[in-house]
Parts: structure tokens; sequence; C-alpha cells
């Protein structure tokens, strides 16, 4: 077959290809039928550079097998030199625009006519190639068509085409994962070669492996290709190309933006899901998909380790054995979490941005409980105003951190205070209770009974305990009452002076000899009035101190003109805390003493006063309780009768003894806000 | 050395610790402290006299207290100001007119009570700045036996 026989063949060919673009202008053409273009940048004609090439022919042939229908004889005419000349004309046009001819030919003697053009393809761009001929008679006898004379038009013909480079615009999905198989669908332009050579499409990644894919279905702007992503198959970005030859060309194009990546764990179940706080080694199995194939687990506050593992890359095929260990005070839930490492060794591979390598769900921790508490230190019984100082102790648990303890003094509480404080200027202070939330606890019971104290504490882990209660038998005086010698009566008594004071005449509650105030030494006689509490039993050792406190106290001296001198005492306590004159351990006393000086004829003096025994343990760090209270009071006066002081007159009362108790104020401790002081004027 | 001088030498020694033993122990102690090392001028000055019986005897300590003073006159203060001056005593109208209370009690041996005492009362600290406070008190009414000190403590007295 010779070059022509090749190119008719060919030409009948793209026809059938393409019969949109063998456009028939009448059927003159179709007739005579070798008028036409072809387009030869393949390779299955030989590659000539890939090139567009317009070929037209005409030429005689009187066969009437070849000229039936056709109107016209002046072919053969021509052909045999019947005074026309054949001729044909043509161009190419690349988007519209003649980049080819016209280029015209005229018969060559023989009957045939031929033009031809050769324009190189730009295959880096898209283009519409149009390629036109026509076919005429010119007659011989004067310009024919192009002069103004005669010609006879045979046939047009228009070949259109476009080329281009194939072009892949998306690929559903967009992604896969690894361990499975599907289709993937292009979608874009010129996935078809105009030329026939079949369209291929696969993938590529350097130095990737596991994913493949084969070419289905093509058409001009879609393609289809059944893929293959093995499980351990190389994540990350991969290309797919879409190519065919053109010539000695390869047309390709590639879509990078497809990724093969990791699928994301799922869980289906954790197998017990409720662990006790405080075990260790718990059997644990997590089942879910896509765990990869070394999964790490992390349980939030417990220990964990994987003991086994497996995942098949199938839904529902991964499962990890798992041992875990709960502190012994955790509590609430745990969170749980898988996370894949993939499955080919170099990590999880994302096939979409954001997507979490990693499945959480909650496992939940059984707290330990709490157990009784113990209560230790001091032991019962105790003495009234005994430090109680108690220690709650955790039992031997799960866990053994608490938080915070509760002690309680269930009813009848006793009479409770935290602490005692006295001073002369300051009174008595007693201090509240302590803070029953820590694990220590001390206070003192003012009065005696049988008490009980409640401890309970809660744990770190929110369980609190059952409440431990101890019984403490407090014990107190016994016996009692408070007695006293009472001397009853006034006396004026010599004292002695001392360079501080002078001594001289005293009006004095009782009937002494001794030192003037403000002179150190020791007074004899009998004062106005001694307290005992010797007939109290005490329940345990310890030791007895006083309080005495002024309620008022005036003196008042009148010269015999009749002005006065006064001297008034304010309420409050005697002396100082304690009180200071206590001759025995059980006993406390007063004589108090008013100078007479012979200056004036009367002094009178009135006095009420109230006495407070208290008892201490000798317990460390006991605190002194009330054990109660008694009023005396004296009143009387002496005169002056030729300048000796006469026997007074007046008595002193003591009034009835008053035990104490915890609802009296105070709690029954006395009650004062500074020392008792004495103005004159 | 013959028997004579030798026994001669353990006499003397002999004698000597006792009479250095005799003078270390003294039959109690006196300890001074103050809960308010700092008061504003006209406050009251109190401060805590410790005493302790550290002899084998009963130490009485009896006294007859003035309702002026209403200090234990066994002990007797001494107060300094600034400039080292002794701080002379409050003076009073009329002292002669005070009355008082006797105070009985003694301390066995080893045995020891806190008494507060309200140095104010007795000297004058009124103006503001920093007092010495020492306190002696006799061994005995025998005034040969001389008297023990206690430490001094140091109360401010602001403005």
């Amino acid at each position: 077959m010779n070059r022509t026989q090749v190119l008719i063949a060919l030409l009948l060919f793209v026809a059938a290809v393409f019969p949109h673009s063998a456009v028939a202008q009448n059927d003159i053409f179709s007739d005579t039928g070798v008028i036409d273009v072809t387009y030869i940048c393949d390779t299955v004609n030989g590659d000539d550079g890939c090139f567009i090439e317009g070929f037209a022919v005409m030429y005689g042939d009187t066969n009437s097998t070849n000229l039936h229908g056709l109107s016209q004889t002046s072919v053969s005419a021509d052909s045999f030199d019947d005074g026309w000349d054949g001729y044909v004309v043509g161009d190419v046009l690349r988007d519209s625009t003649e980049i080819a001819g016209p280029t015209q030919a005229g018969d060559n003697g023989q009957g045939v006519s031929v033009v031809t053009w050769n324009v190189a393809i730009d295959l880096n761009a898209t283009h519409v190639f149009d390629v036109r001929t026509d076919s005429y008679y010119n007659y011989m006898g004067d310009a024919g068509c192009k002069g103004g004379g005669t010609c006879v038009y045979i046939a047009s013909t228009q070949q259109m085409v476009t080329l281009g480079r194939p072009g892949v615009t998306s690929i559903t999905p967009p992604y896969v994962f690894v361990g499975t198989s599907g289709t993937l669908t292009l979608k874009g332009n010129n996935f078809v070669n105009p030329f026939g050579n079949p369209t291929t499409i696969n993938t590529s990644k350097t130095g990737g492996t596991g994913f493949s894919v084969s070419t289905g279905t093509v058409s001009a702007m879609q393609a289809t290709a059944p893929y293959t992503a093995t499980l351990t198959a190389t994540t990350g970005n991969w290309d797919v190309g879409l190519s065919y030859a053109l010539g000695s060309s390869i047309l390709v194009s590639t879509f990078g933006a497809f990724t093969v990546g990791d699928p994301t764990p799922t869980f289906s179940s954790i197998t017990p899901s409720s662990w006790a706080a405080g075990q260790a080694n718990i059997p644990v199995t997590i089942k879910g998909s896509y765990f990869g194939s070394n999964p790490v687990l992390v349980i939030a506050g417990v220990t964990s380790s994987i003991t086994s593992h497996s995942d098949n890359g199938q839904p529902g095929g991964a499962v990890i054995n798992a041992n875990v260990t709960v502190p012994g005070c955790s509590t609430g839930s745990a969170l749980v979490t898988v996370t894949s490492t993939g499955y080919n060794g170099t990590g999880f591979g994302n096939a979409y941005p954001g997507q979490l390598p990693y499945v959480i769900m909650n496992g939940t921790i059984i707290p330990a409980p709490a157990l009784a508490p113990t209560i230790g230190g001091t032991k019962s019984p105790v003495s009234v105003g005994q430090l109680a100082s108690l220690t709650g102790t955790v039992p031997a648990q799960a866990c053994t951190t608490a938080t915070s303890w509760n002690w309680q003094l269930p009813a009848p509480q006793g009479t409770t205070v935290g602490g005692f404080h006295a001073s002369t200027a300051g009174g008595v202070t007693l201090d509240p209770l302590p803070a029953n939330t820590n694990s220590s606890y001390a206070f003192y019971w003012v009065y005696p009974g049988s008490f009980g104290v409640s401890a309970q504490y809660t744990l770190v882990n929110g369980q609190t305990s059952p409440t431990t209660t101890s019984t403490f038998t407090v014990k107190g005086l016994t016996g009692g009452p408070l007695s006293n010698t009472n001397y009853g009566s006034l006396t004026v008594d010599n004292l002695t002076g001392c360079p501080a004071q002078v001594g001289g005449p005293y009006l004095v509650y009782g009937n002494v000899a001794g030192p003037a105030p403000g002179c150190p030494g020791k007074t004899m006689g009998t004062p106005g009035i001694v307290f005992d509490v010797s007939k109290y039993g005490q329940p345990s050792a310890g030791t007895f101190s006083w309080v005495q406190l002024i309620s008022s106290d005036t003196t008042t001296s009148t010269h015999s003109n009749g002005t006065k001198y006064t001297c008034t005492t304010t309420a409050g306590i005697d002396l100082s805390y304690p009180y200071g004159s206590h001759p025995t351990a059980t006993t406390a006393n007063d004589a108090p003493e008013a100078p007479l000086p012979t200056s004036f004829a009367t002094v009178s003096r009135s006095f009420v006063a109230t006495m407070y025994p208290l008892w201490t343990s000798n317990a460390a760090n006991a605190i002194p309780v009330p054990i109660g209270n008694q009023g005396w009071q004296f009143s009387g006066q002496t005169i002056l009768v030729g300048g000796k002081w006469q026997k007074p007159t007046g008595n002193g009362t003591v009034g009835s003894f008053t035990a104490a108790n915890g609802n009296q104020p105070n709690k029954g401790y006395p009650v004062w806000t500074g020392k008792a002081t004495s103005t004159c004027q | 050395m013959n028997i004579r001088m030798l026994l001669t030498f353990v006499l003397i020694s002999a004698m000597a610790a006792f009479a250095g033993n005799q003078a270390a122990k003294a039959p109690f102690t006196i300890e001074l402290s103050t809960d308010q090392p700092a008061v504003k001028a006209g406050s009251e000055v109190s401060i805590k006299v410790h005493l302790t019986n550290t002899s084998k005897r009963v130490l009485d300590c009896s006294g007859t207290i003035s309702n002026l003073t209403g200090v234990d006159p066994n002990y007797v203060f001494e107060v300094r100001d600034e400039a080292n001056s002794v701080v002379p005593l409050r003076v009073y109208e009329h002292p002669e007119l005070a009355t008082g209370q006797p105070v009985s009690r003694s301390l066995k041996p080893g045995e020891s009570f806190t008494d507060e005492q309200e140095v104010s009362r007795l000297i004058d600290m009124s103006r503001p700045g920093k007092y010495s406070i020492q306190v002696a008190r006799r061994i005995s009414d025998d005034k040969k036996d001389g008297v023990i000190k206690s430490n001094a403590i140091t109360v401010t007295v602001t403005p």
C-alpha cells in the first residue's frame, strides 16, 4: 500500500471515528470521497513529529463506479485535457485563526491535484483545529475562478478537531484507606486519544508501594480506575496519572492531591469497663477497628500495659489485651485512648486533614471504700480540765489519703472548750473548739460526765467513712461543798510599819497582827474569811487555785469637822490572777485592812466580794475548771474617842455557795475585765 | 607531807568546797517576762514574776499588799530608763491612807508560782522610752544574806 492508499484508509477511519468532523458539503464530496484532512501525530503510521497535516486530493477517474452521481464530467474531461483544469485549495485554522494556507494546487496534468499542510501541534494547550478544503474546475479558456472567468465548484469539506493534553481535575473519592479496594472516578478532559491510542491510568509515589490502580472505562471527561491499597501500603500523597501516547510523546495528566491513609481507629467494646481502685493487673480486652500494627494504649490515671494485640485491618478486626492497675485513691472515669501508628511501621498517615489517629472512650473506676477510722490519743477516763488530745487514723485500706475529717461531740456534749487563758487585766478567755476537720482534735471537758466523741473522714476519692465513736468518762471533783470560816466582825489591829509604809492602827475584818499594807512579812491571827475546799475529792492529782472578784469596796474617813475622804474601789479582780492569799493547798483567806490615822474621827468600810475556787489537774496541759462561787461581805465602822479607835461596829456575812455549771455565764468561770482599783478623794 | 599536814589540807579543801556550793545554790530564783514588751504611754505596764523555791525549805512569800500600788512588797523593783537612770517611784497623794490585805502563801521546795505585777502602779513609767526592769528579793529577813536579782527585761513605752 502506497502512501496515498494509506491516507485514504486513514481518512476513512477518521471519518468513522469522528463523524462530526467529516462534514460533507454536498454529495459530490461523498461521491468523490477524497477530499479530507488527516492528523498524523501518532505512531500508527510512523511518527512525523506530531504535526497536523492537511491533505486534499482530486483525481480524475472516468470509471462510472467512481463517478456515479457526479453531475460534472469535466473531471474526466480535465483528465483528458478537455479544457478544464482541476484545482484544490485549502487552509488550516487554529481557534478560528488561519495558521496555514490558503494553498492552491492545480491539476498535475494527470487529473490529480493535491494540497498539503504541515502544522505543528501545541501539546501544552488545547486548541480547536479547523481544516478546510475546496475543489473546483477552472475553465481553461478564460481566467477561471480566480481570474473572474468560468469555474465550476465541485465540493468543499471541513474537519474540526480539538487537540490537547489530557487533564484530570478531580478524583472521587479523594483518599482511600489502606487495606481497601474499590473504584476511583476521575473527571477532567481530553481523556481519549483522538487517534485511538489507548488511555492508561496508573499510580506513582517515590518509594511508595502497595497502592495500584487499573484502567477502567474511559470517556472524554470521565474515567474509572479500580484500585487496591494493601494494608501495608505506603501512606501519603500519591500521584494518579492518566496518559496516552501521541506520537512519540506520552501525554500525562497527574493528579497529585490523592491520598492513601490509615483509617481512624474506632472502639466497639472494653471489657470490663469498670475497675476497682487499688486492684492491680486487671485483664482488660479492648475491641474495635483499625488499631494498627503497633497500637498505643493510654488510660488516664491508671497504669496500663498491652499484653497482646492483633488487627487484620478489617472492620471489627482489632483487639488489644491489656493489664490495668488502678491506684488506690483513683475515682471517677478514666479516659481510655488507643492511638494507631498505622500498619506499615512509619507511623499514622492521615488520609485527610484533621483526621485523628486515636479513639477515646471512658472506663469507670470504682472508688475504694473508706473504712471506719480509729480514734487514738488520750484514753478514757479523763479528769475535768485535762487535755483530750485525740487523733484519728485511717485504717489500712486501698486509699488512705484523707482530705478532711469530721469530729463531732454527740449530745450530750458536756461543756467543752478549746482552751483557757486568764490574766489579771484581761479576765478569762475561753477558746472555741478547734476546727474539727483535721485528723487531730484537742479540747477540754470542763464538767464531768460520760460523753462520746465521734470521728469520720473523707478520702481524696470522695468516699466518706462510717463514724467511729469513743465514749469518755470525764471525772470531776466529788464531795464538797466549799466551806468557809467567817470571822464575822471587825477589829482595830496595830500593824507593823516598814520603810514603805508607816504602821499603826487599822480597821481589819478579822483579827490579825502583822505588817502594814506595802510591807513584807507574815500576818498572823484570824483572817476575816477563810474558804476551804478540803471537802472535795479530787479525780486525780491536782491543785486548787482561787479568784476573788470585788463587787464594791468603799472606805470613808471622816474628819471631826465632817469632811470626808472616800476611797472607792471599782469592781474587778482582787489583787491578781490567781488570787494570791492561799496559806494552804486547800484554803484561801482575806483580811481587808484600812488605816486609821488619828487625823480622822470616823472610818467606815463596806466591802462585797465573791470567791471562786478552781481546780487544775496535774496532767500535762490541763486547764483550771471552776468549782463554784460564794459571795461574802462585811461593813462596819470605828470612831476615834480620846485618841483611841474604838471597837468597830458592824459585821460580815457569807452567802450561799453556788456550784459551777456549764449553763452559767462564761461556762461557770469567773468573769472580770480588769483589776479592782481604788481611787480616793 | 606528814599526816597532820595532809588532814589539814583535806579539811581546808572540804570547807572551801562546801562554801562554794552554798554560794552557788540560791534558795530561790526569780525570772521576769512580759507578754507586752511594748505598750502605749498611759497604759499599765505589767510583768510576770516567776518565783521558784530552789531550796530544801519552805519559802514564805507572805506580805501585805497595798491597794495603792498592788505590788508584792517582797519584791524590790528597779526600773531604769534609756539613760540608765533609776526611774523614781510614783507619788500618791495620801499613801498613808492606803488600804490593803495580807497575803499568806508559801512555796514548798521545788514549787513555783507566777504573779503579775503592775509595776507602773509603783514606778512612773508614763513617759515614752525604753525601760529596763529588774526585780530583787531578800533572801531572808537578815539583810546580811543579801538579795537575789532577777533577769532584766525591757519594756518600750510608745507615744
